[in-house]
């Protein structure tokens, strides 16, 4: 299966989310084909000096992809899912944007005329994939395995309501699947802080503290994520002293670790706190 | 321009209008991940704009240090799109070019903006440069973190820009 | 109609600065003037003071007006008084019209020109119509001297207690087990903390003493009909199983009571028995059983057996009890303890959490520890009706015990030596011990029934002969003891010896007759039996040898692993096809291999033989236990009884009778070989027929089992619930196989007394209520009744009042707040019980692990105020969360924090107690909590849950580490008040509470009249309030009723009887049944004291003859002309 993919500008320097996303992919017989020439989607910031500017960068990227022959487009960042999701709602619905937009994409010869959906790449990697393949890597021993899975904070808002938008279970649910022991914890899309760390990193340190302290209380192995920004942060910000430090991985790290794919193309040695204690442990489980 | 108007301006701004139903409970403030560093809360700035004193809602650095969890907007018992607000005050600043005390989250967005301006992507490491210029103790106190980044072969020093640069510039420009 | 020179007179009103300005009413005046037949128009400042009212009656007087009209506010406001004006002017009030520009034009217009014309408009259209308005009027009816009010909590007790005071009969209506609603949780009340129970107490006692208020609780209204005056509603009373009357509300039944679940009165924090009530001073003090369905093992077990009743008593170590249950039903109760193949263990719902109850083995326990004769018999008046039972096998002793047990005088007659049939012939003496069926036997008989061994079909007795010695009814109990041929070449060989007489001969005289290598051919119980029987007497190897896989095969599954146990190899997929013999004697048989084909009607698969796969396997003894079938030639020698295709007795489904009407028969013979607990069933079955046969009443006994089908499978359970905790299953202790095999001593030596009781613990009580009696033997009076059923009761009222109360808002909804996963997190109602001295704790403020609580928040508005769930202020909760800081500070001594929006504390005394509150030392919060978590931020705070709010006023975020945390939930209207609403006709508002009459003028009253409100179904409030209001509406009541009479509607239907068809669909539509069939004239005539004017008869009616008085079409055409 092909799809549009939308890499966003933190995806190549990410520990090693781009090897294990492809790993994962070709297993998975899922082809990602970049969006030539892509732009950023201007993330949190564009949007604060013009809504014009802003809907011009997700509209070029669309109409790229477009062009390419896509109307449904993946990425594996949460800050892209949400610019990207919400601009694509804007244009949608807003005939005026939409015309606005494209005469300024004209100069570049490109224009956006259909609606553009857009994805989380673990949408497609959880939902639109064939079971048999996750069934046979399955293993009743993966119950020892205890993964706490963080969302972040804008994969689920402000696209969800009630519980789904604090303590939602759709990576649990599947993990649990797959026979991990998702836990249950209350950290789950507490912000991290990202977007803000550089001008206050006291913050950032103290928001990814309370991420720890809360998948702590439920002995997790590990912390699952499915942003860069979300994974670096977290990562980064538990090298600092007292704080608990928990192996902070990409979800397809995770289930590249599943397959049992090579160590080598999941790009584990990038991540700072270190994996092994992890990947030790589901090494030396006795299938049941 | 004179308050009034901002403060019109603002009203009138999608969906400026929305914080009349504020009840000022503060659940936006203490939602906000990022409210220790905001010399307002979310509820004290739109009481701030309801008083009309704009003075202090521009000078503030409050909707600069809006991360958009959105937190505050998945709780708000008004169900007021809070953090749409911040975009809407952060647009109307920049765009009446109103001259206000700098803040390090504003000298972050202005970093961040011009090398999206600039090549069309983002890197890291020209943000990171870009920022300490402006503060370079912030800068030399994430040396550390850097380094440790740049041993895991993380940091990429080679610029991400789009095809044309040129081109997109150009269309950039001409925006808003 | 009058329409003759009509004299109208038109007046205008300013209401004060309301109309004028804005309309111009003089230009308005003016205009009326130019109007056909207007004698006079004028306006005034307000034509509803006295003197703009005498300006209407002075004009008629003195001018002759006929017709008024009057230009100012809503009908709803004053059209009384205007028409009281023109009655008191001696005019009918009917002939007057009112025009609405104040609603309709001055308040909603914005020019004035325009506001102007439009008054015009809407009086030239009140003018039009009321040239045509005709005099109309009312009839005085009586009214039922009650009240009905629906609804049992402060509000309801309060207008019950006004109206009855006031002489009015009161029927109180309360859905609960007692009166007294939320504030019976309640320990103290704000604002003066007297404590909930000593202020309502003496309100529900004098409830419950009033001779003029009769209380119907655990009773809901079920239909409400009538109109003002004379209601009639109907009233379902549940049952409690335990009699008003008589209860005295000692508690001994809840004592002995063995099922314990969890208390809905304690918001589930404690447990509460099967049989309980909510709290000591509940009224009234009746006691009350709840039941659900009958339990699934019950339902499953064929005999009926009170399967959770027994498990219950084994649990409390009541033993004999246990026995006393199960004889009910089963009169072999350790022999079914012992071989029964259990279905109950199959349909238990334990097994969805860990595993089936033992129940077989606590069924043995409970018969190895109590005595059969102290198994209390009935008391029954002996009946001289003589029966006869053929043959003594489970089916015929059943027949035999439950006739004696009611009165009958019953014979036995068993052809062999000794009692049992198959139970002493066929299963074999390691399985049940001989003792232990005698000793059944033996406690049977002793219950005064002769029986006769060594008689039988055949030998000594006839059917004929039974009849001239004058029995009134013959069961034939004669069992299926005759072996099936496996109709093979050699079969009758030497050393081809079948199960039953095999067995038979091992069990009775045990000549150890076994040969040195034996097969068994078969795969149920019996084949299991004679191989391991075989064993026993002497044989050194046996084989089984069956024509399936394991899977298929009939036999318990006990039973095979222990032949697996005992060295007996298990032969599958085979199928024997000829005895090979040298000299007639045995020596081997000769097999052919099956496979598996499609399944036949068993729903098993059919072996198919594959070709040339024959075999042979060496023995030289072969028992095949292939089935029985009946010997029924004796039996049909003398009479004419049918046979089945199967050559067993045919019997009627219902009424078990054979063809010959006074004989009835059950059990093998009957169905074929079976199991012993389906031949108890049959002669269950077969006893109340015999019953129902002599009584001469077979006729009802059809009926009977049409019902009891028709109540089962509800599947209304207990829920299982969240945390029940894995228990391993018991497992009762074997002999070791090596010593079993070379005797006959019994293999299965039972459970453990430790072992049992833990094993009936982990029953889930899925009927709640067990049946075990232990309530009936523990009431002194004799109060308990389990067949109570409900009642249906009509009662009549002339005014009715809805108090149906409120419920809490669902805490889960703010999922940020945690409720429901962390567990100190607890709503307010669960903390008035935690602090209540009747509740869980005895009234001990503490946290699940016992600790007290240093730290608690209260969190206010949680579900109100916030568009997302309430909109709406809950107006209770600032005060009672204030009274829970105070209470808390008082028991515990622990810092406080109040998270509010705003203090709202209006009321008499309330603001000083915020004072007292604040003196206190709370720490009070101005800002509503944003979420509650258990991540802290500092380690020491580990343990506790963080409650995170900006302290507005210092524009702070606090993150404050606490113990307990109280949820301050708002108010929603009750569960079912929609329901009542529609029963009643009275309109809820979007948030679900009863729509008043009129916000200000009328609180207490509905638009339907005669139909009332007081307290929280009308909105939230408080108990000042809600007393207050309650008080009202009975005054209300009171006020309308105490004339004794109410005036129909005079706006009301008319059916002309010259344009009548006589179709009745007007009958048929009118929701009132206010229109009668004249036969006489063949035409519909309307009841005027019934008649409501509700107009569906002159929507519906095709010829156009019923139409509503002062709404003729006429009437409507010319007001609609005025308008254009």
């Amino acid at each position: 299966m092909k799809y549009a993919f939308f890499p966003g500008c933190a995806h190549d320097t990410s520990a090693g989310y781009k090897e294990s996303l492809d790993a994962v992919c070709s297993k998975l017989d899922i082809e990602l084909l970049e969006i030539p020439d892509w732009n950023c989607c201007g993330a949190t910031i564009t949007a604060g000096e013009s809504k014009t500017s802003s809907l011009y960068l997700a509209a070029r990227s669309f109409a790229l992809s477009e062009k390419m022959g896509y109307t449904q487009i993946l990425t594996g960042c949460n800050a892209c899912y949400t610019t990207l999701k919400k601009s694509a709602k804007y244009l949608s619905s807003d005939k005026h944007r939409l015309e606005a937009a494209n005469k300024h994409l004209a100069s570049e010869g490109l224009e956006l005329t259909k609606e553009i959906t857009i994805q989380h790449v673990m949408d497609i990697i959880f939902d639109k994939t064939p079971k048999p393949i996750w069934d046979s890597y399955k293993n009743n021993a993966l119950q020892n395995i205890n993964i706490a899975c963080y969302y972040g904070c804008q994969y689920t808002r402000p696209w969800l309501t009630g519980p789904q938008s604090d303590r939602p279970e759709y990576i649990e649910n599947f993990l649990t699947g797959l026979g991990f022991n998702a836990v249950n914890h209350s950290a789950k899309t507490l912000c991290c802080g990202a977007a803000g760390a550089m001008p206050n990193a006291d913050i950032a340190k103290k928001l990814v503290a309370r991420i720890a302290d809360g998948v702590k209380k439920e002995s997790a192995d590990a912390i699952v994520t499915i942003c860069p920004l979300c994974q670096l942060n977290v990562d980064m910000y538990q090298t600092q002293p007292d704080i608990e430090q928990i192996p902070t991985l990409f979800f397809t790290q995770l289930l590249g670790l599943y397959f049992k794919i090579d160590l080598e193309n999941l790009g584990l040695d990038k991540l700072l706190i270190s994996p092994e204690p992890l990947i030790e442990k589901m090494q030396n489980l006795k299938s049941a | 321009m004179d308050k009034e108007n901002l403060q019109h301006l603002f009203f009138e701004s999608e969906p400026g209008k929305e914080i009349r139903k504020c009840i000022q409970c503060g659940t936006c403030s203490s939602s906000c991940p990022m409210t220790d560093a905001m010399d307002f809360g979310p509820r004290s700035l739109f009481a701030l704009i309801r008083d009309g004193d704009m003075e202090a809602v521009i000078n503030s650095n409050s909707p600069w240090m809006c991360v958009s969890c959105y937190q505050c907007t998945s709780r708000c018992p008004q169900e007021i799109p809070v953090t749409e607000l911040m975009y809407s005050l952060k647009r109307i600043i920049t765009q009446t070019k109103e001259k206000t005390q700098s803040n390090k989250a504003k000298d972050l967005h202005r970093s961040f903006s011009s090398s999206l301006k600039l090549f069309g992507r983002v890197t890291e490491s020209f943000i990171m440069a870009k920022y300490s210029l402006k503060h370079p103790l912030t800068g030399l106190s994430s040396i550390p973190l850097a380094v440790q980044l740049t041993k895991k072969k993380r940091v990429e020093l080679k610029m991400q820009k789009v095809g044309s640069p040129f081109k997109f510039r150009r269309s950039f420009k001409h925006l808003r | 109609m009058n329409v003759q020179n009509p004299k109208i007179g038109v007046y205008i009103c300013h209401c004060g600065m309301n109309i004028y300005p804005k309309v111009d009413v003089m230009k308005v005046a003016e205009y009326a003037k130019t109007l056909t037949h207007v004698s006079v128009a004028s306006e005034y400042k307000f034509m509803c003071s006295n003197p703009g009212q005498e300006l209407i009656i002075e004009d008629i007087k003195q001018r002759g007006l006929n017709r008024v009209v009057v230009a100012s506010c809503s009908p709803r406001m004053h059209e009384p008084t205007f028409r009281k004006a023109c009655e008191t002017a001696g005019l009918n009030r009917f002939y007057f019209q009112m025009a609405n520009i104040r609603e309709h034009s001055s308040w909603v217009t914005l020019d004035s020109d325009m506001a102007t014309q439009k008054a015009m408009e809407l009086v030239t259209a009140a003018v039009k119509r009321v040239s045509f308005h005709a005099p109309l009027y009312t009839k005085d009816v009586p009214v039922q001297k009650s009240v009905l009010i629906i609804g049992g909590g402060i509000a309801g007790m309060q207008s019950a207690l006004t109206a009855a005071d006031a002489g009015f009969k009161v029927h109180l209506v309360e859905r609960e087990t007692y009166i007294g609603g939320h504030m019976a949780k309640f320990d103290k009340t704000f604002p003066t903390l007297d404590c909930a129970a000593c202020i309502s107490t003496p309100k529900t006692v004098s409830i419950g003493q009033h001779q003029d208020i009769t209380l119907h609780s655990y009773s809901e209204v079920t239909e409400l009909s009538g109109f003002v005056g004379n209601y009639k509603a109907v009233i379902r009373k549940k049952p409690r199983y335990i009699n008003e009357d008589t209860c005295t509300g000692c508690g001994l039944c809840a004592e002995k009571c063995p099922v314990s679940v969890p208390d809905p009165f304690n918001e589930n924090l404690g447990n509460r028995k099967a049989v309980y009530r909510s709290f000591p001073q509940a009224v009234p003090l009746t006691f009350c059983i709840e039941k659900k369905d009958p339990a699934p093992c019950r339902i499953s077990c064929p005999a009926g057996t009170n399967v959770q009743g027994y498990v219950q008593m084994v649990k409390t170590g009541n033993y004999q009890q246990a026995l006393n249950i199960i004889m009910e039903r089963l009169p072999l109760p350790g022999v079914l303890g012992r071989v029964c193949p259990h279905p109950c263990e199959t349909d238990c719902r334990r097994s969805l959490t860990d595993s089936a109850v033992s129940i077989r083995d606590l069924k043995r326990f409970a018969a190895d520890n109590a005595k059969l004769e102290d198994v209390p018999l009935p008391k029954v008046e002996d009946r001289d009706e003589k029966i006869a039972v053929i043959g003594s096998g489970p089916a015929g002793l059943t027949v035999a015990y439950y006739l004696r047990r009611k009165g009958f005088k019953v014979s036995i007659f068993e052809s062999m030596e000794k009692p049992g049939g198959m139970l002493r012939t066929g299963i074999p003496d390691y399985r049940l011990p001989p003792a232990i069926l005698d000793a059944e036997i033996d406690h049977i008989l002793s219950t005064g029934i002769e029986m006769n061994t060594g008689v039988g079909l055949g030998n000594g007795i006839t059917l004929a002969g039974l009849k001239e010695q004058g029995f009134d009814a013959i069961f034939l109990g004669i069992g299926a003891h005759v072996p099936v041929k496996m109709n093979i070449e050699n079969e009758d060989a030497d050393g081809v010896i079948d199960a039953v007489p095999f067995l038979k001969e091992e069990n009775l005289e045990r000549p150890g007759s076994a040969k040195k290598r034996v097969v068994v051919v078969g795969g149920g119980n019996v084949a299991m039996d004679a191989a391991r029987v075989a064993i026993r007497s002497g044989a050194q190897s046996v084989s089984i040898v069956y024509r399936r896989t394991r899977n298929e095969m009939p036999a318990d599954h006990e039973e095979v692993e222990g032949a697996i146990e005992e060295g007996i190899e298990l032969i599958n997929l085979v199928g024997p096809k000829k005895v090979i013999t040298q000299d007639g004697k045995v020596i081997g048989l000769e097999c052919i291999k099956n496979e598996l084909g499609p399944a036949d009607d068993s729903g098993r698969r059919r072996p198919v033989p594959v070709e040339g796969s024959e075999f042979i396997i060496d023995c030289d003894m072969i028992i095949p236990a292939i089935g029985q079938r009946v010997e029924s030639s004796p039996v049909l020698e003398d009479t004419d009884v049918d046979l089945t295709a199967w050559g067993t007795f045919n019997v009627d489904q219902i009424t078990f009778q054979t063809s010959v009407p006074s004989v009835f028969a059950a059990g093998d013979a009957v169905t074929g070989p079976a199991t012993v607990v389906e031949a108890v069933a049959g002669g269950h079955r077969v006893v109340r027929a015999i019953e129902k046969y002599l009584n001469n009443e077979m006729e009802l006994l059809e009926d009977e089992i049409r019902q009891e089908n028709k109540m089962a499978g509800k599947n209304d359970f207990l829920p299982v619930p969240e945390d029940v905790p894995v228990v391993k299953r018991a497992k009762t202790s074997f002999m070791e196989p090596s010593e079993r095999k070379n005797c006959f001593d019994e293999v299965d030596l039972g459970l453990d007394e430790a072992s049992a009781q833990k094993d009936a613990e982990k029953c889930l009580n899925c009927g709640l209520c067990c049946e075990c009696m232990e309530c009936v033997n523990a009431c002194e009076v004799k109060a308990v009744d389990h067949e109570m059923e409900e009642e249906i009761i009509e009662v009549d009222a002339g005014a009715v009042i809805l108090s149906t109360g409120f419920k809490t808002f669902q805490a889960e909804k703010l999922f940020q707040y945690g409720y429901g996963i962390y567990p100190e997190v607890y709503t307010s109602l669960e903390f008035e019980r935690l602090n209540n001295a009747t509740g869980p704790t005895s009234g001990s403020i503490q946290m699940k692990n016992g600790k007290t609580p240093e730290r608690v928040a209260i969190v206010h508005c949680v579900g109100s105020r916030d568009s997302r769930n309430n909109k709406y202020c809950s107006r209770v909760c600032c005060m009672y969360s204030m009274k829970f800081a105070h209470l808390v500070r008082e028991k515990t001594g622990a810092e406080v924090w109040e998270y509010y929006i705003d203090m709202r504390s209006p009321g008499k005394l309330y603001e000083e107690f915020y004072d007292r509150v604040q003196e206190e030392g709370v720490h009070f919060v101005r800002g509503r909590v944003a979420e509650i978590t258990d991540i802290t931020d500092h380690p020491e705070d580990d343990g506790r849950l963080t409650v995170v709010a900006e302290n507005t006023l210092t524009m702070k975020t606090l993150r404050t580490p606490v113990d307990m945390v109280i949820l301050s939930v708002g108010l929603e209207a009750a569960e079912g008040s929609e329901d009542v609403g529609r029963m009643a006709g009275v309109s809820r508002d979007k948030d679900g509470w009863f729509n008043e009459l009129h916000a200000k003028l009328a609180p207490v009253s509905t638009p339907i009249s005669g139909i009332f409100l007081a307290g929280c179904c009308q909105g939230p409030k408080d108990i000042p309030d809600t007393v207050a209001q309650a008080s009202g509406a009975a005054g209300e009541a009171i006020s309308l009723l105490s004339k004794g009479t109410v005036s129909t509607k005079a706006e009301i239907s008319f059916i002309d009887p010259e344009l009548c068809a006589g179709c009745k669909t007007c009958i048929e539509v009118c929701a009132y049944s206010a229109i009668d069939f004249d036969g006489s004239r063949d035409v519909s005539v309307v009841n005027e004291t019934l008649c409501q004017g509700c107009g569906s008869c002159s929507s519906a009616c095709p010829a156009s003859a019923a139409g509503v008085k002062q709404f003729t079409d006429l009437q409507l055409m010319n007001e609609l002309e005025g308008f254009l």
